[in-house]
């Protein structure tokens, strides 16, 4: 989903800019929220987007294709810092991965950030809320989060490909999408089910250890926070 | 509790750390070697796919910057370094050191005095 600079037009990326940027303050205003609900939620969240930094360029062979492709880890990162919160992060990641690894783009920071983080982060995110609303079990919420948000992602940078295409392709827009899409999905397809299994293990873990990070297993709901100005922590 | 674990070798958690990467490096030689045997490239699916559509759109495409060779690794052995100093470090804060009654303290049960006052 790393597209490059030269490929988008600049109507094209200019548009995935602007798209990005209605994202930007709730984001910010997700964080500072969070932040006031749990004062360990500032290292959580370093410590989530430098996951997803390093998730988001792990590649990984696929032998049946012949390539290699890598995870999003934005659907996990939904569910555990907020959705909002991660388009924040998924701009910072992208950013950096575009800066110094030679991996997408400066002008294409727009429109991969919607793909990874915010279809991608939003598709999960919603499924995982949706499977845990008819109490489906959490590793099942889960896994269904980061393999269809996985997909989600590749789905909607095959469309961002398209639509640049959308006036001087040669091919009708659908049959073009769907081209694009192929040439990500089997190699994606494996990928998927690896985040399936990592975003299920790696929550069951966090709930098990920290259900005070995560919102839906926070110890009561009707608890009040403390003050953060008068709250200690750990003894530091 | 820090003192015991001073004094293993490997500590339960270093146990699981370095079976899960085996299992990865493993999965990753195996499908290397097969795609090697059948004369695979290997290449990242989303350079292909950018390959691909710069040629539909005539178009060339370019990175930032380019890492040729093993300047790569190089980049991404430093970046992932850091990373995985940067995870540990906040992975201990949060989960190692931080005791039950500390993450309770943090909420006050709404019955409780301090809520009421």
């Amino acid at each position: 989903m790393h597209i490059e600079d030269g490929i988008l037009s600049p109507a094209w990326w200019l548009t995935w800019y602007a798209a990005t940027a209605a994202f930007v303050a709730p984001g910010l205003r997700e964080i500072r929220r969070r932040i006031q609900e749990n004062l360990y939620y500032k290292p959580f969240l370093a410590m989530v987007g430098v996951a997803v930094f390093v998730i988001s360029s792990m590649h990984m062979p696929c032998p049946v294709t012949g390539s290699c492709s890598h995870p999003c880890g934005t659907p996990l990162a939904a569910i555990i810092v907020g959705p909002f919160a991660t388009v924040i992060i998924s701009i910072i990641v992208l950013f950096f991965q575009a800066v110094f690894l030679a991996h997408g783009g400066i002008t294409t920071i727009g429109a991969n950030t919607i793909s990874m983080g915010v279809v991608g982060t939003f598709v999960g995110y919603g499924l995982w809320k949706l499977f845990r609303y008819f109490k489906s079990p959490v590793w099942l919420a889960a896994g269904i989060a980061g393999f269809i948000g996985d997909l989600a992602v590749y789905l909607t940078s095959s469309l961002e490909l398209a639509l640049n295409l959308l006036h001087g392709g040669h091919l009708p827009f659908f049959r073009q999408w769907m081209i694009f899409f192929l040439g990500y999905g089997p190699t994606q397809l494996p990928l998927a089910i690896v985040e399936a299994i990592f975003t299920a293990a790696v929550l069951q873990v966090m709930i098990s250890r920290r259900p005070d990070l995560i919102p839906d297993f926070a110890p009561a709901k009707s608890a009040v926070p403390v003050n953060p100005a008068t709250a200690s922590i750990g003894g530091k | 509790m820090i003192l015991d674990d001073r004094k293993v070798f490997l500590d339960p958690f270093v146990k699981v750390c370095l079976i899960t990467m085996f299992i990865f490096l493993i999965a990753i030689f195996c499908s290397a070697f097969y795609m090697d045997v059948h004369k695979m490239a290997g290449n990242g699916t989303d350079d292909n796919v950018n390959d691909m559509a710069g040629q539909v759109a005539n178009v060339q495409h370019h990175t930032l910057i380019n890492l040729p060779g093993d300047t790569q690794l190089g980049a991404f052995s430093i970046a992932n370094l850091f990373v995985g100093l940067m995870v540990g470090y906040t992975w201990r804060k949060i989960f190692s050191e931080t005791k039950k009654e500390d993450v309770e303290a943090q909420y006050i049960q709404p019955d409780s005095k301090e809520a009421k006052t």
